[in-house]
């Protein structure tokens, strides 16, 4: 008997098969029901669930078979644990008659002892037509992972709230303006909280008090925000973000913070610049700040600080960093805040650098003490976004006495925008960096890359060029350019077919990042 | 050093530290039932052969870790090549999995299915598989009836 004709799969044991289709999208192992009957029954033991009902996919046509099959997938299997019941439901398509049924799915879910729940309610509707959560959900006593989107929580003051095991909460889009009792009433009611999540939840205060266990809180645009209080003595984690703010908003921790080792603050709108200093001195053992603000003074001084990640979006922020013992920086922004930093700034610590200088002129004196600071550093990545051959100018009397490669800068990213004197430039950079790879970024400029390609390909093995000079040019020192992966030399392939003047090649984009590994010689070939 | 006896007699010696990825092996280590020889009966040497051979790669041991540190990158794409098998080993390295309780293992293999299976009809399913169709047509239509929000 050979082997290709055997029913092989149909021979696991159940629990195996049920695994394999709990990963697969729930349609299409509705739709494997037909395979074969074995596989039919199959449905109604799947350890989890996640129905969507939403547009423009879905419509009201199929409506009744999709909440058949939600019913008898809930209803069918009652003392079967359930892990998991996702339910995503825009409730304007499906229309209120069905809310009875929903609850009753709820209820199915919660007999069943489920794990994690996670409903969202999507609807256009304004906070007083939300979804009304039903109450029972808040005495699920089996839930660990609770997350509930775009829907009311009718807490009031006695409401029962059970949630022994809950370990994360995660709340998306609830009203909270005026609620904040309720919201306050619902986390205090659970002991073993470990991981909550606010996101968009319009409420002006929120207090998260004696949480012994917390360890990650993220409070992700909630841009009505005026007081965050907050005792949890275990906290490691907190990440506070926020595109834009309405009104400047106080952080105050009561507790010590003495385990936070991770600190995320995004704030363009400077919601919470005038508590960043005592906050940033309150977390002694922080190992990580990526920090992403409007600031105008931004001050770090710490000193078990590991890792750095500074984006500020002022070009004329001032900033100071006093980390001694700094591994690992990365920046992006504009230039000028960050040389004069870097000046002061105690780098023995420092390994791995990660600089992106986003639309800044690049000025040779000012960088060259700037990269004599970090040339230790292992690992050390340059992002230059060109938009111009104005940038990279060298002024004439320096010319002489700046031998390439001026910086020693291990992985160049470059982004060029479309602009002249692509050979110009060029030469320019590769007579600053001789990197060990080279990548050409999405935004470049595809011509840029088919320019860039040419020269490498047609550099000679031993060039006739800058005889008259005492600098030699970059080809006297470049050995070999391979392309990194296939990927990159498929991408090249398809700019370099293209003829130049065709429309194709006049509207095209280099659609993935295209890495060369430079060998360069230290000395002159 | 542990020794596994396969189906067919043939002998694997593997650390401990690798042994006690397979889980069933580890309980009985821990039980105090572990012999020098530990006889695996439901699986074939070729098979058990291969298991071993994803474990002694995937093993957390620290010391290990710093000596040999693979990448995740890197594991995964020893991974990829690693399930580059036929439908015969694949499912019977499934059942050993699944026997000796190696979770990783089996999750890889589970997805590596579940790949098969993502996308195709239910006629395509079949036939990958050799699945016979034990459905009349009417039994199907009602299937497809029922389940029509599915078929959308």
């Amino acid at each position: 008997m050979e082997d290709e004709e055997i029913d092989r799969i149909s021979q696991l044991p159940d629990e195996v098969l049920i695994r394999i289709l709990s990963l697969v999208p729930i349609k299409e192992v509705a739709r494997a029901k037909l395979v074969s009957k074995a596989w039919q029954n199959l449905f109604e033991f799947l350890p989890s669930f996640k129905f969507y009902f939403l547009p423009p996919r879905d419509t009201t046509d199929d409506i009744s078979s999709f909440t058949n099959a939600i019913d008898s997938a809930l209803k069918l299997r009652k003392h079967l644990t359930l892990h998991k019941l996702r339910l995503h439901l825009d409730i304007d398509l499906m229309g209120s008659r069905w809310f009875s049924l929903i609850e009753s799915w709820i209820d199915a879910a919660i007999e069943r002892k489920v794990k994690h729940l996670d409903l969202c309610f999507q609807t256009e509707a304004d906070r007083d037509h939300l979804y009304r959560l039903p109450v029972k959900v808040f005495s699920a006593r089996t839930i660990t992972d609770l997350c509930l989107d775009e829907c009311r929580l009718e807490i009031c003051e006695d409401t029962n709230i059970d949630l022994p095991v809950l370990r994360k909460l995660r709340l998306v889009r609830i009203p909270c303006h005026g609620d904040e009792h309720a919201i306050q009433k619902l986390i205090s009611s659970c002991p073993l909280i470990e991981d909550l999540t606010t996101t968009c939840c319009q409420m002006e205060w929120l207090l998260v008090s004696g949480r012994a266990n917390l360890q990650r809180l993220t409070v992700y645009n909630c841009f009505s925000l005026k007081l965050l209080v907050i005792d949890a003595p275990s906290l490691q984690y907190f990440h506070y973000h926020l595109y834009f703010g309405v009104w400047p908003c106080d952080i105050v921790f009561t507790s010590s913070s003495e385990f936070l080792k991770e600190l995320i603050l995004h704030d363009e709108r400077c919601t919470i610049e005038h508590c960043f200093q005592s906050l940033l001195s309150r977390f002694q053992n922080l190992k990580l700040l990526n920090i992403f603000c409007g600031f105008q003074r931004i001050e770090i001084s710490h000193l078990r600080l590991k890792r750095l990640d500074l984006r500020p979006t002022r070009a004329d922020a001032m900033l100071k960093i006093n980390t001694p013992n700094l591994r690992s920086l990365r920046y992006e922004g504009n230039r000028m805040p960050l040389i004069p930093a870097m000046a002061s700034l105690n780098t023995s610590s420092l390994r791995k650098v990660d600089i992106n200088f986003v639309r800044s002129h690049f000025s040779i004196l000012q960088s060259k003490e700037f990269f004599e600071k970090i040339r230790h550093c292992q690992d050390m990545k340059l992002h230059l976004h060109i938009e111009s051959k104005q940038q990279l100018i060298i002024p004439g009397k320096l010319r002489p006495i700046l031998s390439p490669p001026v910086y020693d800068i291990k992985h160049l990213n470059l982004t060029v925008g479309k602009c002249h004197r692509y050979p110009y430039i060029i030469d320019r950079m590769l007579w600053m960096f001789h990197p060990q790879t080279l990548s050409i970024s999405t935004e470049t400029a595809p011509r840029f890359l088919k320019v860039l390609y040419n020269k490498f390909r047609n550099k000679e093995k031993h060039p006739k060029c800058c005889t008259s000079c005492t600098s030699k040019c970059w080809r006297h020192y470049l050995e070999e350019v391979q392309i990194h992966d296939d990927e990159s030399r498929e991408e090249i392939d398809r700019i370099m077919a293209m003829p130049e003047l065709s429309e194709e090649f006049m509207e095209c984009e280099v659609e993935c990042k295209v890495r060369f590994i430079l060998k360069w010689r230290s000395s002159l070939l | 050093m542990i020794t596994l006896r396969s189906s067919d007699g043939e002998t694997f010696d593997l650390d401990e530290v690798v042994a006690v990825e397979l889980q069933t092996i580890k309980n009985m280590m821990e039980d105090g039932c572990a012999e020098s020889v530990i006889p695996v009966p439901n699986v074939e040497g070729k098979i058990l052969a291969k298991v071993i051979e994803y474990c002694k790669k995937h093993v957390k041991s620290t010391v290990k870790a710093e000596e040999h540190a693979l990448s995740d990158a890197d594991l995964k794409a020893w991974d990829s090549d690693f399930i580059k098998l036929d439908q015969a080993t694949l499912f019977d390295l499934i059942m050993a999995a699944n026997y000796l309780d190696i979770k990783s293992l089996l999750d890889l293999l589970c997805q590596t299915v579940a790949n098969m299976i993502k996308g195709k009809s239910p006629e395509e399913i079949r036939q990958i598989f050799n699945i016979k169709n034990d459905f009349t047509p009417e039994e199907e239509q009602e299937i497809r009836r029922e389940n029509q929000w599915a078929f959308q």
